[in-house]
This record gives C-alpha cells, structure tokens and sequence, in this order.
C-alpha cells in the first residue's frame, strides 16, 4: 500500500514539535501536550505508512482531534513547537481526506465506505476551517476586541442564549416572515396580474429590474420615517426584497410553458381556469421557489442591514450586531451573525423540502437522483 | 418610419409606466405624508403656546378717560374693571369691551425717545407685571413679548419665535434691525450667536419692556405722539365660566389646551389670588404607606392628577391624610391648597372651596395652546413637514439641478464624482469575485470531491450577512495598514464575497453543460484536457458567467454603498446617501436612490456590452 504522504508529513511535523517549546520560553511540547498528544502523534504517523482508505477515514479525526488538542491546551501567545503540531495535526486530517475523496473508487469496497465517502469530506472541511480560526487567534494571542476566538464565540452563545433567542424572535418572526409572507403573496398576484397582460409584461418587466436595482441602503432610512422605527420598516424591506424576484419568476414560469402541451389542453376543450391551474402554475412553481430560495437568504441578510439603517428599539440581531460592533464586543456580533446564518439555512432548507414535496415531479429532480 | 414605428411600439409601454409610477409619487406621498402630518397636528408640544395676559383694553368710542386724577393704581381699578364686569363668552377669542365703559387713566411723566421704537421712561418699570401701562396717542398701549422657541446654546444664529413681528432683544439689550439680526418670517438669523443661557425675546403686541431698571421700552413700530406712562390703568379680564352658587367647584377657561403647570397662570377669586402651587407630602408614597403629612391642613388631595373624595378615598386630621387603599409606589401625590387644574384638554380647574354665590371667578393671565406649528389644517401640516418619507416627483425634480450643482467637479463631493466612485469600487468588487467564483469552479469542476466537500459551505456562506461584518472587516484590514480611505479593496472584498457565489454556480454548469457531442470530438482527435478546457469548456461556460456576474452586480453594488457608509472618507454614493440621510433632505436621498438604481442597470449593460465584445459568437440577431 502506499502511505498518504501528506499526512505522514504531517505526522512527523507535529512529533518534531513536540520537542520544542510551546511558547518562547516555556516547556517543550511533550509536557504540556503530555501523553495524549505523543499517543496521536504516533498513532497518525503509524496509520499514515499504511495508506488504505479506512484507514485513512480514521486518520481524519485523529488529525483533527491532535489540532484541538493543541488549540486547547496552549495558554498564551504559540512558539515552534505549538505551530509545528498544530500545522502538522491539520496536514494529516487534510492528508487523510484528500486520499479519501481522491482516491479511486475500488470495487470489494461496501455501502458503508461509499457513504463515509460522502459525508465525511463535507463534515470535516468546516471542522478544519473553525479550527485554524481557533488556532490562528489562540497562538497569535488576538486580543478579544480586535478579533475573537471561537471559543469566546461559543461562550456567548451558551451564557447569552436567551438574548439571542428574544433578537431571533423579533428578527425572524416578526420581520422576515411577515415580509416574506406579503412579499410572497403580492409578487404572486403581481405575477399572475403581468402575465395575463402584454402591455404589463412590456411596459413593468423592464423597470422591474431597475427597482430590483435600488439599493436597500437608501431605501431602508426612507421607509424607517414612513413606517417607524419599529419592526414594521423593516418587515417592509424584506416585503420588498422578496417581491421582485417572485414577481420576474412568477412571470416567467406562468408564461414559459410548453407550446405543445398548451395545444394539447386546448384540444380536449380547457377553458382558461384549466389551463392556468393544470399547466401554468405547475410550471411557475419551480420558478417560484428558485426565486424564494433566493429572496429567504437575502431577506435575512436585508433585514440585518435594515436594523444597521434604522436604529430603533435595541432589539432583533441586526441591532445586537451595530451595537456590540459598536462597543468592541465582536464575539457577540459572531454569535449574533451565527444565529443569523442559522436561520437563514433553516428557512433555506425549509424552503427545499417544501419545494421537493410540491415540484418532486420535476425533471431538475430527476437528475439529482441520478 | 417603419423602423421608429417598431421601436415605439416597443418603449412606449414602458414610457406609460414610467410616467404612472412616477405619478403614483403623488398619493403615496400623500399616504405616507399625512399620518405624519396628523401626529405633528395632534402633538401638543409643537403647538404654538399663547399667553392671555390682563389686556389693557383698546378705549372704545364714548369712553372718558380722567387724567391727573384719584384713584391712584392698584386694587381700586382691578375692581373697577371687574365691577365693569368685562365678561367673556366661553369660546370666544376675543374679550369684548362693554360699551359706555368708564375708564380712568392716570398720566405720569413722557418718556425720553432714543430711537425710532426705544424709548426709556424716568421711573421704573416692571418688567412683566401688570402694573405698568402705557398710553400714547388717545389709547392705552399693550405690554407683551415671547420667548424664543429655541433655546440659545451659544452656537446657533437662528432662532424661530411663535406670533411676534416686532424687534427682538436679548436680556437687557436691545438689537438694531439689519445690523444685529435679520428678520425671515418667523425665523430671526442673528449675526453674532446669542451667549448661551440668555433670554431672547421679541416684542409681540404694542411694546415691551426691556430692562425695568433703567425703564427702558421698546415698541413693536413707531408710536405716534407722545409717550407717557398711564400710572394706573383699566384692566379686564377673563371670567371663568361657571356659576358661582355657594356649591359649584368647577369652572372653565375660556380656551381649552391650558398648559398644565403654567407657573404664570393666575386664577381670583373676586380680589383674592389662589395659589397655583401644589404641596408635596412630607413621606414617600412607597405603595405601602397610607397615611401622609402636608404643609397646609386644607386643599384638595389628588394621586397622580386625579382629586381623590374626602371620606370615600381619604380621611383628614388635620396636616394629617389617610387613605382608605395606599397609593400606588411612586405616584405623584399632590395637596393642591386651592386649585387643581383637573382637565387641560377642556381647560376646566376644580377649587378647593366654592365661592359664595354672586363672587367672580376670573383670570388674568395664563398661557394655552394656540394652534399647532404646522398649521390649521392637516394639508399645511402636511406641506410644513420638515421631511416627507416619499416627496412629491415635482419636488425631486427641482432638486435635481441644485443638487448636481451643489459641489464643484474638483470637490469630492461632487455627484458625478461620487458615482465614479462607487462604480469603481463596484467594479473591483465584480473583478474579485468573479475571478474567485471562475477559480473556484474550475477547481469544483476539475476535482468533483472538493466540490462535494466545499459547494454547501458555499451555499452557506451566503447566508453570513457580510455585511454585518463590515465594520469588523474594516478593522481587521485597518490593522495591516489597508483603510477604506486609501484603497477600494475593503470595499472589493465585501462585494466579492456577495459576487462570486453566483459565479461559482453558474460558471460550474457552464463548464459542465457542454455538447456530449463536442466532447466526443475532441477525445477523437486525442485533444488534452487543457485543450478541453480552453476549447470547449470554457466557450461553453462564458454565458452562463456572464449572465450569473450580471446577477451578483446588484449584491456588489449594496456591498460597495454599505462599504462607502462605514467610511468618513466622503467619497461614494453611499457617504453621500448617509449624509443626506442624517441632514433630512428626503429629495436629495430619492435623487440618489435614482442615480444608484440607474448605475445598477448601467452596469448590468456593461456586462452586457463585456460579453458581447468577448463572445461575440454568443451574438444574436
């Protein structure tokens, strides 16, 4: 078999480090790693000679598991030795997917490496990304204000949840989703209302783009005076937000539909009422939910920038962002921004399997499948 | 001419909706305008606040006025004045002078003319008491001015005065016309900042006096004849609404909105002044203490502005109050020893003890609310907004020439140029992103893995509101010497970081949506799969790119403008949405919000034009 030669590398960095100091100054690596860190070192590079695949899914973890041992357990600013087996723990993880993911496909492999195939590569990039963040703030000795860690992120998240919770509430449910639903429902009649007609669909299409073009930067202060500070303006731009999207694929799916199946409804007698709910909205649907995947991300990311523009009551998580930005506390404005982006993937999963279950008969589907 | 038919036919749908969006301007102004406009009607603190003081009547025809003789001033005339029983009908502005009314004036000594409206008299005066009266050319002259609505804070030079058209003095020093302070509508322009703390004040009826010491007087416009002080005068007066029959407590002023704790409102009975001032309890209404001790051992007893009964709410021994439930903690607990205003919407006060029948309730002065600043109506309020969130289109469009004139092209304020700024920093943020978005899906396209392992850390990078993250973003770049004052890459990568997803997405089905048939082609003639690339796959993906940049141009656009708000480096359209934002000028914001969304189509066409010239074999007919 032929070693991973990356993690192996990889493995013989973090032993080196274990020899130096983990800071200018202090103990060599193997006594403030202790027995842990020498077990795992040894145990990467042992695997690593070995390079089978399975083997290397293990490596994965003990990668990773040696990196945030590292992390962990360094008090103070990182010398050699911390950024020696802290690359070097990384190396072998990144080593070890790599020969994962790249290596050929071989056939006495089971199901089960097929699916560790398929989940393990996505898992762990994450994992990798946090933990050089971690490391990069823990062994440059970051101060707090400039630039927090992840653990004072995670920190936040645990002793402030319920703030948090209340921000998420006044955020999500009373803006985006009151924006989202009107959005919806407008953009909807909106579209139905510019496909039945030409002189609509000539004379709004185009300027519709230009709206889309305004700058909800602008826009947002002059809707704070027309609706108020509260909640209220900001529901209003995501309303916005969410309109012209709907309304431009509303219109395109209402009116992009096949030539031939419409002669076919025409043939067996369809009147109007027919032919919109049995072939125009099945064919708007799909279009309709690209476009609210589309606007669900970006109405989160609006309503924060909105909360920036209209500074009103301290609440929702755009506030909590501006006004801890404001003060320093950067590890509340990642935990804010995480709890956002929380939101945003669970309205975008929503969204997904919701369109899975109305529009599965989809070609686009299909394919994915396959 | 079939041609020009053509093109009509295809812009004049989009000329018509141009035109009734732009009309549509007019009632969402409207829409959006009024409810502002009524609350500013509606709010009493911007309404203009009027003092009714005891008015030395104009001296009505067939009237006789006794100079140089007894009675002397004082209380004499005060009941001569009320024995003249100068009534007032509830409701009415005005107070009517009764005919045939005798009113003795007492003639002191000229006044000493020092300018054209400043006069100082030998004696002094009273500043702001009734006792003083003058009288020139056959009638008695009226005392009054107000007060500035603004306070000076030692820097402002405008200052904005409610109901007064006559010169404006401050303190004790009266102001020259022209050379101190000019006089716009309400609006007084000062040439030297009033000194912070000082009093300004303009004459609003006949005269004022300026400083009673050295009796010094100004008149609203040149007096004529001579001016004398009337040393004892005819005063009416308001007599409040209500019967005094021995039991009624009640009784009305004449206007309604009497400002509630008016230090200057005086209420008699017949001759007698009642105290308008309120005790407060000697304990701490703790919400458990019932019993509480007052200065006086009589009055009326009110928690929170409400009277409380005696005998149901509370009991009294003397100085001593008990009541029957405690009141709540922290309620405003008064003893009001002869009045309490119990209605300042109805201007209706609640006396400590009824007046014997056939005794006067009345006031001489005291201070209501006139009307609103705005206006009379909900229209002038509307049109005296101090901002409209939608203005009217007309008002837009004459704040086009002034506003792009405003600054001059070398000035970095300039419209134009802050415009090419901010398409500059646009522009960078295209570049960036789309270079990484192809990178990255080159790479996606080339390893499948890391596509699987990275494409939904993608999507969810997405779902980070980068820009929330600006202004850490900006500190994190100021740390390695990169500002936003200095360079446009703070404002690339935030825009990048919008714009290359799309790019990803889209250039990686570009990549991947080539003709099977090309493919086979190539393979057949034993092509590289460099050669693939540059030769197939890459033709294949350059609309499907260029169409997903024109996506990500919006998002760059706001990325940029969100970017030029954090800086003070009063570049961008973005500092100068801020700007106009934080100064008010609503049109100014619409002017930009219009130039913004233009720039945004612009670019999108400049894209359109990038592609065409760089896949030219995408070009249609």
């Amino acid at each position: 078999m032929k070693p991973i030669w990356g993690s192996l590398l990889g493995g013989v960095l973090a032993g080196l480090g274990l020899v130096f100091p983990v800071a200018s100054g202090s103990a060599s690596g193997l006594t403030v790693f202790g027995i842990p860190g020498l077990v795992l070192v040894l145990a990467a590079v042992a695997l690593a000679t070995d390079g089978r695949p399975w083997l290397a899914t293990i490596l994965v973890p003990i990668g990773l598991l040696g990196a945030l041992e590292t992390v962990s357990t360094l008090e103070g600013p990182g010398g050699l030795g911390y950024w020696l087996t802290f690359w070097g723990f990384l190396m072998v993880a990144l080593g070890a997917l790599g020969r994962v993911s790249l290596s050929e496909r071989s056939d006495e492999e089971g199901p089960a490496m097929a699916r560790v195939r398929a989940i393990l590569p996505p898992t762990s990039v994450p994992l990798v990304l946090l933990l050089v963040w971690q490391g990069l703030v823990l062994g440059f000795d970051v101060p707090k204000g400039i630039f927090p860690s992840l653990g004072n992120v995670i920190d936040i998240l645990v002793s402030s949840y319920q703030v948090l919770v209340r921000d998420a509430y006044v955020t999500f449910v009373k803006e985006v989703l009151f924006g989202f639903t009107f959005g919806l429902a407008g953009g909807f009649v909106a579209g139905v209302a510019i496909a039945y007609s030409g002189f609509l669909q000539r004379g709004f299409l185009p300027l519709a783009a230009a709206f889309g073009a305004v700058p909800i930067v602008g826009l947002a202060p002059v809707l704070g005076r027309a609706f108020g500070v509260d909640w209220e303006s900001k529901a209003v731009v995501v309303v916005i937000i969410t309109f012209f999207p709907v309304v431009l694929n509303t219109v395109a799916g209402l009116t992009e539909v096949d030539q031939l199946k419409l002669e076919l409804l025409r043939a067996y007698g369809a009147n109007r009422w027919d032919v919109f709910f049995k072939l125009r909205l099945p064919n708007a649907l799909p279009f309709v939910f690209n476009a609210l995947k589309l606007a669900a991300v970006l109405s989160v990311i609006s309503v924060i920038v909105a909360e920036f523009l209209i500074p009103g009551p301290p609440v929702g998580l755009g506030q909590r962002i501006s006004l801890s930005a404001r003060r320093g506390a950067f590890d509340v404005v990642f935990a804010a921004i995480f709890v956002s982006s929380l939101i945003s993937i669970l309205m975008y999963g929503l969204l997904s399997a919701l369109e899975r279950w109305l529009t599965g008969w989809h070609p686009s589907f299909r394919e994915e499948d396959a | 001419m079939d041609g020009s038919t053509a093109r009509w036919r295809v812009w004049w749908p989009v000329v018509a909706t141009l035109i009734v969006v732009v009309l549509l301007g007019y009632p969402l102004a409207l829409l959006f305008g009024l409810p502002l406009a009524r609350r500013d009607m509606l709010d009493l603190r911007k309404w203009i606040k009027e003092t009714v003081e005891a008015q030395a009547p104009l001296v009505p025809a067939g009237a006789t006025l006794h100079y140089n003789a007894a009675p002397a001033a004082g209380a004499l005339i005060w009941r001569q004045a009320l024995i003249g029983r100068a009534q007032v009908d509830p409701g009415t502005e005005r107070v009517p002078v009764p005919n045939g009314f005798d009113a003795p004036v007492t003639i002191g000594p000229p006044f000493e003319r020092l300018g054209p409206v400043l006069f100082r008299g030998a004696t002094p005066l009273a500043a702001d008491e009734a006792g003083t009266a003058i009288y020139t050319a056959g009638r008695l002259q009226m005392q009054g001015s107000v007060l500035a609505l603004e306070r000076p804070d030692g820097q402002a030079t405008r200052y904005t005065f409610g109901n007064a058209g006559g010169p404006v003095f401050i303190d004790v020093r009266p102001l020259e016309e022209g050379t101190d302070y000019l006089v716009d509508g309400d609006v007084v322009v000062f040439a030297e900042a009033p000194p912070f703390g000082s009093q300004i004040r303009r004459v609003s009826s006949d005269y004022a006096v300026v400083d009673g010491s050295s009796g010094l007087v100004l008149f609203a416009s040149p007096p004529e004849g001579n001016v004398v002080l009337a040393e004892s005068a005819v005063r009416l007066a308001e007599v409040l609404a209500g019967e005094a029959d021995g039991t009624n407590l009640r009784f009305r002023f004449a206007r309604a909105n009497i400002l509630d704790g008016d230090g200057r409102r005086r209420v008699f009975v017949e001759d007698r002044l009642l105290n308008p001032v309120a005790e407060r309890a000697e304990e701490r209404v703790d919400g458990d203490r019932a019993t509480f001790t007052f200065e006086s051992d009589a009055g009326i007893v009110a928690v929170d502005g409400v009277p409380s009964t005696e005998g149901r709410d509370f009991s009294r021994s003397g100085r001593r109050v008990t009541f029957a439930q405690p009141p709540p903690r922290n309620a405003r607990l008064r003893q009001h020893p002869d009045y309490i205003l119990v209605d300042p919407e109805g201007g209706e006060i609640l006396v400590a003890a009824a007046p014997t029948a056939g005794e006067l309730v009345w006031t001489d002065r005291y201070t209501f609310y006139a009307e609103p600043s705005c206006g009379n109506t909900l229209i002038a309020c509307f049109f005296a907004l101090p901002q409209h969130p939608v203005p009217f289109p007309h008002w837009i469009a004459e704040r086009v020439g002034p506003f792009f004139g405003k600054f001059a092209l070398t000035d970095e304020r300039n419209v134009v140029r802050a415009t090419l700024y901010t398409t500059l920093g646009t522009l960078s943020a295209l570049v960036l992103g789309g270079a990484i978005g192809i990178l990255l899906a080159v790479v996606f396209v080339l390893l499948r893995p890391i596509e699987r392992a990275l494409l939904p850390w993608v999507i969810a990078s997405q779902t980070v509101p980068i820009i929330a993250l600006v202004p850490v973003l900006l500190l994190v770049l100021g740390n390695f010497g990169i500002t936003i004052q200095t360079s446009l890459l703070p404002t690339a990568i935030i825009g990048g970081y919008i714009t290359f997803f799309p790019v990803v997405v889209g250039t990686v089905k570009g990549l991947r949506s080539v003709d099977p048939l090309a493919l086979d082609l190539m393979r057949s003639y034993a092509a590289s799969s460099a050669q693939v690339f540059v030769k197939v796959r890459f033709p294949a993906a350059v609309p499907f790119f260029f169409t997903s940049l024109k996506l990500g141009t919006a998002a760059a656009l706001v990325g940029a403008l969100v970017a030029e708000t954090e800086s003070n480096n009063r570049r961008g359209l973005g500092f100068q949405i801020l700007g106009q934002v934080q100064s008010g000028n609503v049109a100014d914001v619409w002017i930009l919000l219009i130039i913004s969304g233009i720039l945004g189509i612009g670019l999108v066409a400049l894209i359109g034009l990038l592609e065409r010239l760089l896949a030219p074999w995408r070009r249609r007919a």
